[in-house]
């Protein structure tokens, strides 16, 4: 029931400014030790309806309508890693992995479908691991480099184009996969034909169209939520972009804030006063109805909190 | 805290109450910045409205928690509660700014604790008397 402060060094030094502005409030009041009564605050009040009428209006707060809002991995790469190659592996739920062949006819789509493939997750070549990779008995590979918010790493692609022996168009493509469909910047010279860079929701569009053909109720089930899934990134990405740009300048509540911030803490201290003086006749008030029922011999104590 | 309590509810050392708990900072805050931190109910303190060890509440507690359930019609103010009392309701900050109306709910559940409980409570805390 009691809860425990965080303590930080601004949490420190919060209290402290307090404690030396009561202290300096105390010296006054000890002149007067009733506060002036409700009422004289007329232009706080304004001030603050003025600073209430200007409060940002922002999207609601978002709700936890999928699994990975859930689980609180909604922005986390390596678990849409995880659930991507699940419905790419022949072991997972989609039947007869319709997802696969959608891809491997988008990356490859002069090349006959190989037949089953096997994949795996994080598989190390010379200078990194790949995040997905689905390979072929006749050779064929298909390299998964999935970024959800983080920065592609120097030479990464073009290290996956080496480690994994990809240098002509048989031998395999490398999927550069972000939510926006960004650019490869390390994929170097010449490989334009074995890296293709592809976006959520290009990947969103494949799924839906293989929804079509999946029979299974578990396949649809995995298949919806994996949309709702990325659904929600995409939306967060964009928000992030419309943040991006916002984030230049203030919001005129925040600048009415900043203009007055020694009006706000006078209002505050005030409250904190008033606070007290109320709890005060509480406790008063509470005694004498509660003696009034439970008779002369109830005591009632007052202890401040602190 | 506002505690108020008979001394024939008082168990050795242990005083039982009816309690409202404002559970803030009050040198540097407000109730609204605690705006669900503000409770009524049964507490166990001690004479001075102290916290008790919770290895000394608890057994109160348990007892008086058996004894309520019966006669305490409102049984969420008896679900959630830890060792520092057997009932408790949250009162949130009232959001229109009704705080006369906020401290008189506060009252009425006092009041109807006082009438309601306070036989109760004189007879838990005899029965505990005579146990030790």
């Amino acid at each position: 029931m009691v809860r425990q402060p965080a303590h930080s060094d601004s949490a420190d030094l919060q209290v402290l400014r307090r404690l030396l502005s009561l202290a300096r409030k105390d010296q006054v009041q000890a002149k007067s030790a009733v506060l002036s009564p409700p009422g004289n605050g007329e232009n706080d009040l304004i001030f603050l309806k003025k600073l209430l009428a200007l409060k940002p209006q922002g999207p609601p707060l978002p709700r936890q309508t999928t699994l990975f809002d859930a689980m609180l991995v909604r922005n986390q790469e390596n678990p849409h890693s995880d659930f991507i190659a699940w419905l790419l592996d022949p072991n997972g739920p989609l039947k007869e992995m319709w997802l696969t062949r959608l891809l491997f006819e988008h990356v490859a789509p002069d090349m006959p479908w190989p037949g089953t493939p096997t994949v795996e997750r994080e598989v190390p070549c010379d200078e990194g691991r790949a995040d997905i990779l689905i390979s072929w008995e006749e050779g064929f590979k298909i390299v998964i480099e999935n970024k959800v918010g983080s920065p592609e790493g120097k030479g990464q692609i073009r290290c996956y184009l080496d480690g994994f022996g990809i240098k002509e168009k048989q031998n395999g493509r490398v999927i550069f996969l972000t939510p926006q469909g960004r650019k490869s910047k390390s994929k170097g010279e010449g490989a334009d034909d074995l890296v293709v860079e592809m976006s959520y929701e290009h990947l969103e569009s494949m799924v839906l169209q293989g929804l079509r053909l999946e029979e299974s109720d578990r396949g649809k089930v995995f298949a919806h939520e994996f949309l709702a899934c990325i659904r929600q990134l995409l939306r967060r990405s964009r928000l992030m972009e419309k943040i991006e740009i916002e984030r230049a300048g203030f919001s005129e509540a925040s600048k009415e804030y900043m203009r007055n911030v020694d009006t706000f803490s006078a209002i505050k201290q005030r409250a904190i006063e008033e606070c007290g003086v109320f709890l005060q006749w509480m406790g008063i008030e509470a005694e004498k109805r509660l003696k009034a029922i439970l008779g002369i011999s109830c005591v009632a104590t007052y202890l401040p909190t602190a | 805290l506002i505690f108020a309590f008979l001394p024939s509810w008082a168990t050795g050392d242990i005083q039982v109450g009816i309690a409202f708990l404002s559970d803030y900072n009050m040198k540097i805050a407000t109730f609204g910045d605690e705006p669900d931190e503000h409770y009524v109910g049964i507490l166990i303190r001690d004479g001075e409205g102290e916290y008790v060890k919770k290895s000394v509440a608890e057994p109160v507690k348990e007892k008086l928690s058996q004894s309520l359930r019966e006669i305490w019609s409102h049984k969420t103010d008896m679900e959630n509660c830890d060792c520092s009392g057997p009932l408790f309701r949250t009162f949130l900050i009232p959001s229109d700014g009704n705080f006369d109306g906020w401290a008189e709910s506060i009252f009425d559940l006092m009041e109807e604790l006082a009438s309601k409980l306070g036989p109760a409570l004189t007879a838990v805390a005899t029965e505990l008397n005579q146990v030790k």
